[in-house]
C-alpha cells in the first residue's frame, strides 16, 4: 500500500523530502499502486435491505421492457395500463415500479389502487415515493399538509380531500387561522371540486375570507351545491341584469348595468365588470341550470350574439359547467371550421354521445386543411368511441389523407400522433392501413411512433390476453 | 492472496523470458521505434514529476499533461497519451489529496519499464502491451488466425466517449468456450454501432480472440440471433481474487466484466453494496433511476448482477432475479 511517507514524498517532491532516490521513489509508487489496486478495502456492510414480499397476481416479466420503453417514449399510455391492471386485479412486474412512480402522468391515487406488497415495499425505501406507500396513513397526510413548499402542500391537500374528506375538513378548520393564503386557497379549491351539501355553511363562511382566491373557490363550491342559498342569490342577481328580448326575427340578449342591490355580491367582485364579462363572471361561479330554464338555448343565444370570436371568456367560464354545454360551444366552432379556443382536455368529461356528435360534425365536412386540425384537436376524445368507432375514425383519417394525395412533414407528424392515440386493439390494423398512405416511413417521428404503437399493442396483448 | 498476485505482476516483467522473440512487421517495428522515443521522453517527464512533486505548480498545470500527451501522440503512442491525460485529470479531481494520482503515476512507470523489456515479455503480454500503447490489430486478421464458432450472450455493457468516438464496451459470455470476453464497437456522431449489441441478447458467430493475456477481446462475424441465457456468476470473494489475478498478468487492466452473485444488498451512505453468501461485499457504482430499478428487481433476495469491476467498484448494467433478466 502507499504509505503516508511515500505519499508525502510524491506530493512535495523528492528534492524536498530526500528519503528516496528518483528510481526508488518511482519503483515504490508503482508497487504501491498495484497493491492498492489489487487489495481494495472491503466496505463495511450497513443494514441489509429487507426482503420484499411477493405480489399475489404478478403479470409476466416479459412486459417489463415494454413498460420501461413507454415510460420514456410515451408515458401518457401508462395510466390506461394501470387502470387495466386495477380492473383485472393484477400486479405490474416489480422492476417497473421505479418508472411508474416517477411518471407524472400517473396520479398517486391510481398508483395506490394498483400498488401491491412488492411495490409498497419499494416505495417505503425511497422518501420521494413514500406517499404511495402511506396513502392511507393519516398521520403522514397531517404532516405533509402542514409542511413543505406551497405547491407540495396544495398537492397533498387535494389528495387528502379525495381520500378522507371528513378528516380533511377537521384539519382544515383546525389549522385555518394559522394558515397562509396559498394553503387556505388549496383547502377551498380541493373541497370545491365536489362539494357536499353539509359543507354549505363552511363555504359560506369562506366568502368572508380576506383572500380573493379563497372567496372565488368558495363561490364555485357553493355554485355546485343544488338549491344552496348561494344559487338562489345568483338566480335573483342574474334576472336583475339579463333580459332576453324577443324580436319579430329572433331574440336578443340585453345586459343591464347592475344596480347595487346586493352589497355582499358587490363586495365579492360582482358589478365591477360589464356586458359579456358579467355573463362570464356569473357562469364561472353558478351552475347555468340554476340561472335559466334552458341552458342549451341560452348558450346558443350567447353564441348567436358573437360577431367575431369574442367568446374565449365564455369557453373559460364554462369549464366549471356541465360538459354538454362545453360541447355546444365546441360544436359551434367546428361548424364554422374553426378549432375551439380552449384546450381539448376541457372536453374530457363529455358523454360518449356528445363526443361522437363532435366527430360527426368534423368528418361530415368537405375536406380541407382545417379538417385535419380539427381532428387533431378531437383525437383525445377517441377514448369515448370504443374500438369499433375508433377504427371507423382511423379509416376516415386515412380517407382524408388519401384525398390530399401527398405527404408532408406536417401530415407525417400528425398521423404519427394519431397512431399513438389509437386503441391498442385497433392499432395493428390501423398501422397496416396507414402504411398504404403516401407517407415517408423513414420520417423520424413516424418511426418512433410506430415503435411506440407496437410496444403498446404488445404490452396490452401480453398483459391482458383476449380469452 | 490479492497482494501476492500484485507483486507477481511487477516481478513477471523481470523474470519472464519469452522462448520465442516478438516478430513485428517492418511498419510495426518502425512505429515501435517512434514509440520508444516517446517513452524515453515520458521517462524523463516522470522523473521531473517525482522530483518536483505532484503538488508543485508545474504538476498542477493541465498544460503540463497536455504537452506530454501531445508528444506521445506525435510518437504514435496514443494509449500512453491517454494515461498521462487521465493522471492529470485524476490529480485535478482529487486535488492530490489521495492515492489515485499516485496509482496513475505508478502505472506509467510500469509502462516505461515494460516497453524497455518488450522483447523479453511473453508474446501475448507484449501484444497486449502494444495494444495498450495504441497499436491496432485488424479484425480480419484475428478472425483468420484461429477462428471458432460460439454462442455469445451479451450480459453487460458500458458506453463512453473517447475523443470524437463513442465506444460501446460489451461483455459477452461464450456458451461453448465457457469464457467471458470483451467486445468493442465504435461510432462517430450519429452513426449506428456496428454491430449494435444489446444487453440481454445472444447470437451465434464465427469468432476470434485478439492477442492478449489479461482478458479476452473478441471479434465476431456472421452473426445469427440466438436465445439469451443469463451467464453463471461468481461470489464477491472470487471476484476480488480474479481481479488480483488479472492484474497479476497485466497490471494496466482497467476493468473486467462478469456476473456477480449477490445474496443480499445493503445501503451505506447512499452507496448500494452487494453482499455474497459469505458476507463479502462489493460496492456498486450505480445511482438514480438505475439504482432503484436494481433494488426493485432484486427485492432484497439473491440475484446475479452483470457488469464490470474496476478493482474498487462494480458497475452494474443488468440484473437477473426471480426468473427475470432486466437491463439497467
Amino acid at each position: 500500500m502507499i504509505s503516508d511517507s511515500l505519499l508525502q514524498a510524491a506530493m512535495l517532491g523528492i528534492e524536498r523530502v530526500p528519503t528516496l532516490s528518483m528510481d526508488e521513489a518511482l519503483e515504490a509508487i508503482a508497487r504501491g499502486a498495484l497493491e492498492s489496486r489489487a487489495g481494495a478495502v472491503v466496505p463495511s456492510i450497513g443494514q441489509p435491505l429487507p426482503v420484499a414480499p411477493s405480489d399475489p397476481n404478478p403479470l409476466p416479466h416479459a412486459i417489463t421492457g415494454y413498460i420501461r420503453f413507454l415510460a420514456v417514449r410515451s408515458p401518457s399510455i401508462l395510466p390506461g395500463f394501470l387502470r387495466a391492471c386495477s380492473q383485472h386485479g393484477v400486479d405490474p412486474p416489480h422492476a417497473c415500479w421505479p418508472d411508474l412512480f416517477r411518471t407524472p402522468a400517473i396520479g398517486a391515487s391510481l398508483v395506490a389502487d394498483v400498488l401491491g406488497p412488492r411495490g409498497r415495499w419499494l416505495a417505503q425505501l425511497n422518501p420521494e415515493w413514500e406517499r404511495f406507500a402511506r396513502w392511507s396513513d393519516y398521520d403522514y397526510w397531517r404532516e405533509i399538509t402542514q409542511q413543505g413548499k406551497p405547491a407540495e402542500r396544495a398537492h397533498a391537500i387535494h389528495q387528502l380531500v379525495r381520500i378522507d374528506r371528513d378528516s380533511a375538513m377537521v384539519w382544515a378548520e383546525s389549522s385555518w387561522k394559522g394558515s397562509v393564503l396559498a394553503t387556505r386557497q388549496a383547502w377551498a379549491e380541493a373541497f370545491a371540486l365536489e362539494p357536499a351539501r353539509e359543507e354549505e355553511d363552511w363555504f359560506e363562511s369562506l366568502l368572508r375570507d380576506k383572500g380573493e382566491p379563497v372567496r372565488k373557490a368558495a363561490m364555485r363550491g357553493l355554485g355546485k351545491i343544488p338549491e344552496s342559498r348561494w344559487c338562489e342569490r345568483m338566480h335573483t342577481w342574474f334576472h336583475s341584469i339579463f333580459v332576453v328580448e324577443r324580436r319579430p326575427v329572433g331574440t336578443r340578449l340585453l345586459i343591464r348595468v347592475p344596480e347595487p342591490q346586493d352589497h355582499d355580491l358587490l363586495g365579492l367582485g360582482f358589478g365591477k365588470s360589464q356586458g359579456q364579462q358579467l355573463v362570464f363572471d356569473t357562469l364561472d361561479v353558478a351552475p347555468i341550470h340554476h340561472l335559466v330554464n334552458d341552458p342549451k338555448a341560452f348558450i346558443e343565444l350567447l353564441l348567436n350574439e358573437a360577431k367575431s370570436d369574442p367568446w374565449q371568456g365564455l369557453a373559460q367560464a364554462l369549464q366549471n359547467q356541465d360538459p354538454t354545454l362545453v360541447a355546444v360551444v365546441a360544436e359551434d366552432y367546428f361548424s364554422r371550421r374553426a378549432v375551439p379556443p380552449f384546450p381539448s382536455h376541457r372536453l374530457e368529461r363529455l358523454s360518449d354521445a356528445d363526443a361522437e356528435r363532435l366527430f360527426k360534425v368534423v368528418l361530415g365536412q368537405r375536406l380541407s386543411s382545417s379538417t385535419f386540425e380539427q381532428l387533431g384537436y378531437l383525437l383525445p376524445l377517441e377514448v369515448h368511441l370504443g374500438p369499433a368507432r375508433s377504427w371507423e375514425l382511423a379509416r376516415a383519417i386515412v380517407a382524408s389523407i388519401k384525398n390530399i394525395g401527398h405527404a408532408t412533414t406536417f401530415w407525417n407528424t400528425w398521423i404519427a400522433s394519431a397512431i399513438a392515440r389509437l386503441d391498442p386493439f385497433v392499432l395493428p390494423e390501423a398501422l397496416q392501413l396507414f402504411s398504404q398512405l403516401p407517407l415517408d416511413p423513414e420520417h423520424r417521428l413516424m418511426k418512433q411512433t410506430m415503435m411506440v404503437g407496437r410496444a403498446r399493442t404488445r404490452l396490452f396483448e401480453l398483459a391482458f390476453p383476449k380469452p | 492472496m490479492e497482494l501476492g498476485r500484485a507483486f507477481a505482476a511487477v516481478n513477471s516483467m523481470e523474470l519472464a523470458s519469452s522462448p520465442q522473440p516478438l516478430v513485428l512487421s517492418p511498419s510495426r517495428a518502425k512505429r515501435l521505434a517512434n514509440v520508444r522515443d516517446g517513452i524515453d521522453l515520458l521517462k524523463v517527464w516522470l522523473g521531473d514529476a517525482v522530483r518536483a512533486g505532484l503538488s508543485s505548480a508545474m504538476m498542477r498545470d493541465p498544460a503540463t499533461y497536455e504537452a506530454m500527451a501531445k508528444r506521445l501522440v506525435d510518437a504514435q503512442a496514443p494509449g500512453a497519451a491517454r494515461m498521462v491525460l487521465k493522471l492529470g485529470q485524476s490529480l485535478r479531481q482529487t486535488q492530490g489529496s489521495d492515492t489515485d494520482g499516485l496509482t496513475g503515476l505508478g502505472l506509467l512507470h510500469l509502462l516505461v519499464r515494460a516497453v524497455d523489456q518488450l522483447e523479453s515479455l511473453p508474446i501475448p503480454m507484449a501484444e497486449e502491451l502494444l495494444s495498450l500503447l495504441g497499436f491496432s490489430t485488424k479484425k480480419e486478421e484475428v478472425l483468420q488466425s484461429a477462428p471458432f464458432d460460439d454462442t455469445w450472450h451479451v450480459a453487460a455493457q458500458h458506453t463512453f466517449e473517447d475523443g470524437n468516438l463513442t465506444v460501446k464496451r460489451s461483455w459477452l459470455y461464450g456458451a461453448g468456450s465457457k469464457t467471458w470476453a470483451m467486445h468493442l464497437s465504435y461510432k462517430v456522431f450519429t452513426q449506428p454501432f456496428d454491430p449494435d449489441l444489446r444487453v440481454g441478447s445472444a447470437f451465434h458467430a464465427k469468432s476470434g480472440f485478439f492477442p492478449g493475456v489479461s482478458q479476452k477481446r473478441v471479434a465476431v462475424v456472421d452473426m445469427e440471433e440466438a436465445l439469451f441465457v443469463p451467464p453463471p456468476s461468481i461470489s464477491a470473494s472470487e471476484l476480488r481474487a480474479l481481479w488480483a489475478e488479472t492484474l497479476g498478468v497485466f497490471p494496466w487492466t482497467e476493468v473486467v466484466g462478469l456476473a456477480l452473485a449477490c445474496a443480499s444488498m445493503a445501503m451505506q451512505d447512499g452507496v448500494l453494496i452487494a453482499v455474497d453468501s459469505r458476507d463479502e461485499s462489493v460496492p456498486l457504482e450505480i445511482s438514480g433511476d438505475r439504482l432503484w430499478i436494481l433494488v426493485a428487481a432484486a427485492g432484497g433476495s439473491p440475484c446475479q448482477i452483470y457488469g464490470e469491476f474496476d478493482g474498487q467498484r462494480f458497475r452494474p448494467s443488468a440484473v437477473h432475479a426471480q426468473g427475470g433478466f432486466d437491463p439497467l
